[in-house]
């Protein structure tokens, strides 16, 4: 079954239909970002984190609670969209359905964004960048954009997120919205690699795919597990008792991520595999104002 | 240890497909997962201890391994060499007797104490011992062979009952010694209440030990009961009772007789410490039926009571005949002896002529002094001295002088009739040309008195001349006439005691069975007071009563017999003092059986315990659940 359809067009133009309902009247692009910029319509507040532009501190409020936050104002401007593909191999469990979920949504959110005049960009990575799609103006694009995604294979050494912003941010680019897909299963944590996107006044979204499966396990007895990404293998004996503890090990990443993302006020969706594009693409705009969760 | 299956080490085999899946087994399942990093958090919390998980797998396998080894070890049936050598072989001799009906002061009877100890013994057998059981109730039988088969033993064992028999167990040890000839390590246990052992138990053999159950018991019984008609009155009838008191104290009651459900008499008896009473009391009557005696006690009548301990004993029963008048015709000239002999016995309705009748009425009797007609009437003839050859014999002259040579001492026409001393200068020679039985025959071997057994009738022949002799004056005379109207009247059969439970008789088969049919029947049908039946063997007119069991009143008639009018009572009571007296056993228990455990139980059974708790084990080994 090819991964984008005639079906899957059609979705495509309600999606972007959905979308210009809800960001109805935008300046310029008919995007506005959430990120703190050199607009002049204050948005909210959020809490200080350390390297934050202590100019946009409200210290009224500092003088009136003793708490540090941050004035946060909609910044309007021609929205330069970056979609951190994460091509790695575990990207593969479950016969490929989270990369192919995870194609299916980069191209719906790409695009929404083309057809909102904003420029896109996708950079498929795992270790690092491994290929990228440059940046794009226009619907006129998504064709060529589908077939690149449709030609892209999984592979790559493990994720590793610090190591894509690295390479990503080393060119310097436009601050824009960063939206990540990947499952983050990172050895060494996701927070650096989002921390330097966010350092850099990239707008950051996190959309955090995983398998049923890869959240509720059914082994039993003897097995040899075999790291996909790394290939190394660990011989265990699964018991109820271990997987109901793997089973909160799990929930706990998935706890972490979504509390990080809140605290530092990225969009933050979690989603199965079992989910289809659309219903999670509309879960993410209907939490657009804040961090949301599908599936 | 030998193995009495050996083929069943062949089930070894299945070793190795056990170990070709535990080889499979080992090589563990992969499993492709996108990371590895939360299970590593899993087991860095509790990691499993290195040095078992190395060794599980090979004990696991070892275990299997082990499991299969117990499972044909049990398969082959393993027997301890030793085992075998002291293999027992227990004749079980059950004292099913009248005696162990008596109950216990706790209500318990003796026969369930008894079946309790051997049900103890059963449960103690080892799994190589052997047991068999002999009931010693009216006869010695086996209940249950030789066989090592605990619930085989514990159902015929349930099967046992009772008998209102006496105890044969001289018989039953002899059985059960037969039972175990051959066998070095046979015993016999005998688990009885001690009544009646032969001093052989009493000294107790080296291969027999006795078991006692029960406890002494106070028991009044009736150890005796008979009637009969009397010799003297022929409408009198004497009866034979015999009450004993086996307590020490003295016992107050009274003996209810009644006849025919009829309340006959009631005996107040009064029976010292130990005491047998016996009474003979006369009564007249002519009706027949079944006689009763039960001992009651009568608190209002100052009986006492709690004395009894034994109920089976307090009732017996008799048979007693009824009388009925006879028709009898006299055929002859003059014959004032014989005329006055019929005339004195009661039975008869005496008619005296001249004339003989062409044929003689159902129930009457006719008797023809000399002048005997041709062919001989039909019915019930008696015929003294014939003149003329007939139908059923001819004549050859006269016999001078004939001495008796030879009386049918069994046959109820001569009852109390000896006829050796009798003078009889003559007798007419006859020779029979039909069917006939001698009675009394000559040194000659000519007939003197003889019976011809007709389906019209039997006819009676006396040769005798007795004008001549002196046969008229002797009481034998009015006997021998009086027991041939009773054979007649069909009444001898009616004479028959009260039996013994026990007790085997061979009596002679009621005349009017033989009257009615061309042959005697060849079998008898029994049947018990409870309704069981069982045949008895016809041989030449008399048939065999087997021992009974069960005090009452059996019935007997013909086998395949449709109506009831051919039924005969038999009257059976229990078997007397041996069974009724329950004082203290003058024996005591011996222990001469090894006592057994529960422990002997096959090894086998404990291979397969074993294996049962290693499947346990290694259930626990595959789930791994204590690991964690």
């Amino acid at each position: 079954m090819p991964l984008f359809d005639n079906h899957f067009l059609t979705q495509l133009e309600y999606l972007s239909l959905v979308s210009r309902k809800v960001f109805q009247g935008q300046l310029m692009a008919q995007r506005r970002t959430t990120r703190t910029g050199s607009g002049i319509e204050f948005s909210d507040h959020r809490q200080y984190t350390p390297g934050d532009d202590f100019r946009y501190l409200d210290w009224n409020l500092y003088a009136r609670h003793d708490e540090l936050l941050l004035k946060r104002f909609q910044e309007e401007e021609d929205l330069h969209v970056y979609l951190l593909l994460d091509c790695s191999r575990s990207m593969s469990v479950g016969r490929g359905a989270k990369f192919d979920l995870a194609r299916q949504v980069a191209a719906a959110l790409a695009y929404i964004a083309l057809s909102d005049l904003d420029q896109v960009a996708i950079y498929a990575f795992a270790d690092g960048i491994l290929h990228n799609f440059p940046l794009a103006r226009g619907k006129g694009r998504i064709l060529s954009l589908m077939e690149w995604l449709t030609e892209l294979q999984t592979g790559g050494q493990s994720t590793h997120l610090k190591a894509l912003t690295s390479q990503f941010l080393q060119p310097g680019p436009r601050p824009g919205l960063a939206l990540l897909l990947s499952d983050c299963f990172d050895s060494d944590g996701f927070e650096t690699g989002l921390d330097m996107l966010r350092h850099h006044r990239f707008e950051t979204s996190v959309i955090q795919l995983h398998d049923a499966e890869e959240a509720n396990p059914r082994l039993l007895g003897d097995v040899e597990l075999q790291d996909i990404e790394s290939g190394i293998s660990r011989r265990l004996t699964v018991t109820e008792a271990s997987l109901q503890r793997y089973r909160e090990s799990f929930a706990a990443f998935l706890k972490s991520l979504r509390n990080y993302c809140s605290s530092h006020g990225m969009d933050c969706t979690i989603s199965t595999t079992d989910v289809p594009f659309d219903q999670l693409v509309l879960a993410m705009m209907r939490a657009d104002s804040g961090p949301g969760v599908a599936g | 240890m030998s193995l009495s299956n050996p083929s069943a080490l062949l089930w070894a085999l299945v070793a190795v497909p056990i170990v070709i899946f535990y080889l499979l087994k080992i090589r563990l399942r992969k499993v492709a997962v996108g990371t590895t990093m939360f299970w590593e958090h899993v087991f860095e919390e509790k990691p499993p201890r290195a040095i078992w998980r190395q060794l599980r797998y090979l004990s696991s396998l070892l275990v299997q391994l082990l499991l299969v080894a117990l499972l044909v070890f049990a398969l082959t049936d393993p027997v301890i060499n030793s085992t075998v050598r002291e293999q027992q072989r227990i004749v079980v001799v059950l004292d099913t007797s009248a005696s162990m009906q008596t109950t216990n002061s706790d209500g318990s009877t003796f026969l369930q104490q008894a079946r309790e100890r051997v049900e103890q013994s059963i449960a103690g057998l080892r799994n190589t011992d052997e047991m068999a059981v002999v009931v010693t109730g009216t006869q010695a039988q086996v209940a249950c062979g030789l066989t090592s088969h605990p619930r085989t033993l514990q159902s015929a064992l349930d099967r046992i009952k009772a008998t209102d028999g006496p105890n044969q167990m001289d018989d039953a040890i002899a059985l059960s010694r037969r039972l175990l000839a051959g066998h070095g390590r046979g015993q016999v246990m005998v688990v009885t209440d001690g009544n009646a052992l032969s001093a052989e138990l009493s000294g107790s053999a080296n291969d027999v030990s006795v078991l006692l159950v029960g406890e002494p018991r106070d028991n009044v019984a009736i150890t005796e009961f008979q009637v009969r008609r009397s010799l003297v009155d022929p409408v009198g009838y004497e009866i034979l009772l015999d009450v004993a008191n086996f307590r020490n104290q003295p016992a107050r009651l009274t003996v209810d007789l009644t006849l025919n459900e009829s309340l006959l008499d009631v005996l107040p008896v009064t029976l010292q410490g130990g005491e047998v009473r016996r009474e003979i009391l006369d009564y007249t009557g002519t009706a027949g039926g079944i006689l009763k005696a039960a001992i009651a006690f009568d608190e209002s009548a100052g009986a006492d009571t709690g004395v009894d301990a034994l109920t089976v004993d307090n009732d017996a029963v008799a048979v007693l005949p009824e009388r009925r008048t006879i028709p009898v015709t006299l055929v002859t000239d003059g014959n004032w002896f014989l005329q006055r002999a019929l005339e004195a016995c009661e039975l008869v309705d005496l008619t005296v002529t001249s004339e003989s009748p062409s044929a003689v009425a159902e129930g009457s009797v006719l008797v023809l002094d000399r002048h005997v007609p041709n062919p001989v009437p039909s019915g019930h003839v008696l015929v003294i001295q014939p003149d003329v050859a007939t139908d059923l014999w001819s004549l050859n002259g006269t016999l001078p002088q004939p001495l008796v040579g030879h009386q049918d001492e069994g046959s109820p026409l001569l009852q109390h009739v000896r006829l050796d001393n009798v003078l009889m200068p003559a007798a007419v020679r006859l020779l029979p040309v039909a069917n006939h039985n001698v009675l009394v025959a000559a040194v000659s071997e000519d007939p003197l008195y003889l019976r011809f057994a007709r389906p019209a009738g039997d006819v009676l022949v006396l040769t005798i001349d007795l004008s001549q002799g002196d046969l008229p004056l002797r009481t034998a005379f009015p006997i021998l006439l009086t027991n041939a109207m009773t054979w007649f009247s069909g009444a001898d059969f009616a004479f028959l005691r009260a039996l013994r439970t026990g007790e085997s008789m061979t009596v002679p088969l009621p005349p009017e069975w033989q009257q009615n049919a061309p042959e005697a029947p060849a079998a008898c049908e029994l049947k018990s007071p409870s309704g069981e039946r069982q045949t008895c063997a016809v041989y030449e007119d008399r048939v065999t009563i087997p021992p009974l069991p069960t005090a009452g009143v059996w019935t007997l008639q013909p086998e395949g017999a449709t109506t009831t009018d051919q039924i005969r009572h038999v009257a059976c009571n229990v078997s007397g003092i041996a069974e009724s007296d329950l004082r203290q056993p003058t024996t005591q228990s011996s222990s001469a059986i090894r006592p057994t455990t529960a422990s002997g139980r096959p090894l086998w059974f404990y291979a397969v315990l074993c294996a049962g708790i290693l499947l346990i084990v290694e259930w626990f080994l595959f789930q791994r659940r204590w690991i964690n």
